[in-house]
């Protein structure tokens, strides 16, 4: 392994004009990648992992330059993507290649699979029919089919075995970086298992680097020797697989982690008394980003302000009623009395600081009274860090980076962990 | 890595063990057009649908009847009025006159003309114009609805909008208003070329939506991630998935160019007088003899019309139902 990464990709952001009214003129942006940054080396895979819509895919397609960045560096084996003439650009999409999502629309259904896998040499100018057809055979037994699957015809192949054809058409020209974009996510569990084992054993016997793409940590957690944990276009945790599964440092994370199903429900990390983290809420409007940490709506350790003392988690139901009143997600007709509304948001005992149980009455009462300005006014006191400014990646003390208000305990000096 | 999962067990049955015949297609087989024709499911869907064989049937006879006639008949002889000499004009079909069976098959016309010979003719005439109409329009409006889809934005706007005002308008209104642009002595010709200008638009919109459609897969990005051009990704991967569609519409389209071209004619709009076209035959017949009985002017005209329009009407329908199964499990 080389000491220069065979990819690096540096503040990349992705946005996408928003378009509204007869005139089509652009209203706003929605940001998708939002700032990302990570290495790859030569034979290693890196994960990166998120919801649906947290930008991981818009990731990958930028940064093989299939769609372009609207900032930020990507350099291939050094040199810069964006600065390609079209004979570097034919080079880097030969050593450079992604495996879609979808095996079943992944070819052309009038081509035999032999021809698929073939094209690539073709359109890299191997005129020679014969020799092209030898070359995608070799391919195709690589993946572990065999040279008669050549002749037949995507529709006679079953889910994981067009994904295999979809390998071996990303390998025949033996790339060095192979992108595979949520390789299993429309697969059945149980060939899941040989998709990923075939492409470890991929990686291994051919030196690749790759990057996986999923929203299953099980998949990364199996597969890959790093991971970036993405949230809304952002990377919030970086750092290797087995220490970021071990001790996640963004709640986030945790979030997802706590999301994995355990074949053993006694397994489960109850030993130390947490509970399995369920998220609240929905993923943000990504074309209206909330302010600061746009993990604060959802977050279950989300940062107390200051001058109140609160139990914990009582301070994440108190924010998720201020966000509703600010937000007018809730009716105050709905409510009786201020106890209704206390009831609803789970707040029925009184919070141990004296002043925040004095300004969460009188906001409950006006709500019930349906002054929802008067109320948003008063929970304004319960601000927190996490709404204000947006962490940085930074190194924390379990020994990789994470992007989170919490970590009290960084380490200075920790940054050659990762 | 999952150690434990055995690798080399597909819990799918292989391919093509199956059922299917066409796990002994030969290599060979699968290559080029027909062979490719062969081991798609689409010829034999076609014929084991009997309303498409026998539309095919009627098609390849129509074809054979016309090639035939034109090259024993002479064009000019069966133009001309043969007023004058020993045939009698009008004279009914030999098997139901007093002359011998197969004296004048179809009768005679009200210019002595023998009408089962100028019917004849008149199937070279609509095949060879029905087949100028429909080339010419499917690769017009292909082109159109490919650039369209492909470009999109502007260019579709603009391509698309001026279709759409094209088809706003009746078929047969738009072609007789076309019609006037063309000078007169162009014949036939002006028919054909009104009739392709109005079929244009609904090859365009048909191939535009398909287009779009095989934009959308996955594979047309992938070709494109790996390096092909836009050139060859429109000619290798969108037209050709473009076409089983074009095709159906094209079968359908030549039945209505046949009878939109017999209509001009008819309406005096198409072919010159005496040219022995279906759709002139029939309107003279109508004013010279169907009033006094004289049936079989318009009829035999008519009746090789209708057969021939049948004809594309169902193999066209077959073809749309082997391409969409869909379709025909809705409607039986």
């Amino acid at each position: 392994m080389s000491d220069d990464p065979l990819l690096i990709v540096r503040d990349l952001e992705k946005h996408y004009p928003v378009r509204s009214g007869l005139l089509r003129r652009v209203t706003g942006h929605v940001e998708a990648v939002d700032g990302v940054s990570f290495d790859v080396h030569e034979g290693e895979t890196v994960g990166l992992v998120g919801e649906s819509g947290s930008g991981k895919s818009t990731t990958a397609t930028t940064m093989l330059g299939l769609e372009e960045s609207t900032s930020g560096e990507i350099r291939f084996d050094g040199e810069p993507i964006t600065a390609f003439d079209g004979d570097e650009r034919e080079r880097f999409r030969r050593r450079a290649q992604i495996v879609f999502q979808d095996p079943n629309s992944a070819f052309d259904p009038r081509l035999t699979v032999g021809e698929s896998v073939a094209e690539p040499l073709a359109i890299h100018g191997l005129r020679d029919p014969d020799r092209r057809r030898e070359v995608a055979v070799d391919a195709l037994e690589r993946v572990g089919l065999s040279a008669a699957d050549a002749d037949r015809y995507p529709r006679e192949f079953s889910g994981g075995q067009k994904q295999r054809v979809a390998l071996a058409r990303a390998l025949v020209l033996d790339p060095d970086l192979l992108v595979v974009d949520e390789p299993v996510s429309a697969l059945d569990v149980s060939v899941q298992a040989e998709i990923l084992s075939l492409l470890a054993e991929l990686q291994t016997d051919l030196g690749l680097a790759m990057v996986l793409i999923s929203h299953d940590l099980g998949v990364v957690r199996q597969v890959c020797d790093r991971v970036c944990v993405m949230y809304l276009g952002e990377i919030v945790e970086r750092g290797p697989t087995d220490r970021l599964f071990d001790d996640p440092q963004h709640p986030y994370t945790e979030a997802l982690l706590s999301s994995i199903p355990e074949p053993d429900p006694r397994g489960r990390d109850d030993a130390d008394g947490t509970a399995p983290v369920e998220l609240t809420g929905d993923v943000p409007d990504p074309s209206n980003p909330p302010s600061g940490c746009s993990f604060h709506p959802r977050c279950h350790r989300v940062v107390p302000p200051e001058s109140f003392a609160f139990a914990d988690g009582r301070f994440r139901r108190v924010l998720d009623l201020r966000l509703a009143v600010e937000n007018g997600d809730l009716s105050p007709d709905e409510f009786d009395d201020s106890s209704a509304v206390r009831t609803e948001y789970g707040l029925v005992d009184e919070l141990s600081d004296a002043d925040a149980e004095r300004v969460l009455t009188e906001a409950a009462e006006a709500v019930s009274a349906g002054e929802l300005d008067a109320a948003a006014d008063r929970l304004g006191a319960f601000d927190t860090v996490c709404e204000r400014t947006d962490p940085a990646l930074e190194p924390t003390a379990a020994g990789h980076h994470a992007a989170c208000h919490r970590r009290g305990e960084s380490v200075e000096g920790s940054s050659e962990a990762e | 890595m999952n150690a434990d999962t055995p690798t080399d067990t597909e819990t799918d049955a292989p391919p093509g063990t199956g059922t299917e015949a066409e796990s002994g297609v030969d290599r060979r087989e699968t290559r080029g057009f027909f062979g490719r024709l062969r081991a798609s499911p689409f010829l034999s869907d076609l014929l084991s649908n009997r309303l498409a064989v026998v539309g095919l049937s009627i098609i390849v006879g129509m074809a054979v009847v016309a090639v035939y006639a034109r090259f024993v008949y002479d064009l000019n002889a069966l133009t001309q009025s043969r007023l004058g000499t020993e045939v009698a004009d009008r004279t009914p079909p030999g098997w139901i006159g007093p002359a011998a069976w197969n004296q004048h098959l179809f009768g005679t016309d009200a210019a002595a003309r023998d009408i089962y010979k100028r019917c004849l003719y008149g199937a070279w005439l609509a095949l060879k114009f029905g087949t100028i109409t429909v080339t010419v329009s499917t690769v017009l409006g292909v082109s159109l609805g490919i650039i369209a889809a492909y470009y999109g934005d502007v260019t579709d706007n603009v391509v698309m909008r001026t279709m759409d005002v094209l088809l706003a308008f009746p078929s047969l209104l738009l072609a007789l208003a076309l019609v006037a642009i063309f000078p007169r002595e162009l014949g036939l010709w002006r028919a054909v070329a009104a009739l392709t200008l109005v079929y244009t638009p609904r090859f365009a919109r048909v191939v535009r939506g398909a287009a779009l459609t095989v934009l959308e897969d996955e594979y047309v990005d992938a070709t494109v991630a790996l390096g092909a051009t836009d050139p060859r990704v429109l000619a290798r991967h969108v037209l050709p998935n473009t076409l089983a569609p074009v095709t159906v519409q094209s079968t359908l389209n030549f039945g209505l160019a046949i009878i939109d071209l017999a209509a001009l004619s008819f309406l005096g709009f198409g072919a010159q007088a005496g040219t022995p076209s279906w759709g002139l035959m029939l309107s003279r017949g109508v004013d010279n003899g169907l009033l006094t009985g004289k049936w079989w002017l318009s009829f035999f005209p008519g009746l090789l019309l209708a057969v021939t329009v049948l004809g594309f009407n169902l193999l066209g329908d077959g073809m749309r139902d082997a391409l969409d199964p869909r379709m025909r499990e809705a409607i039986d």
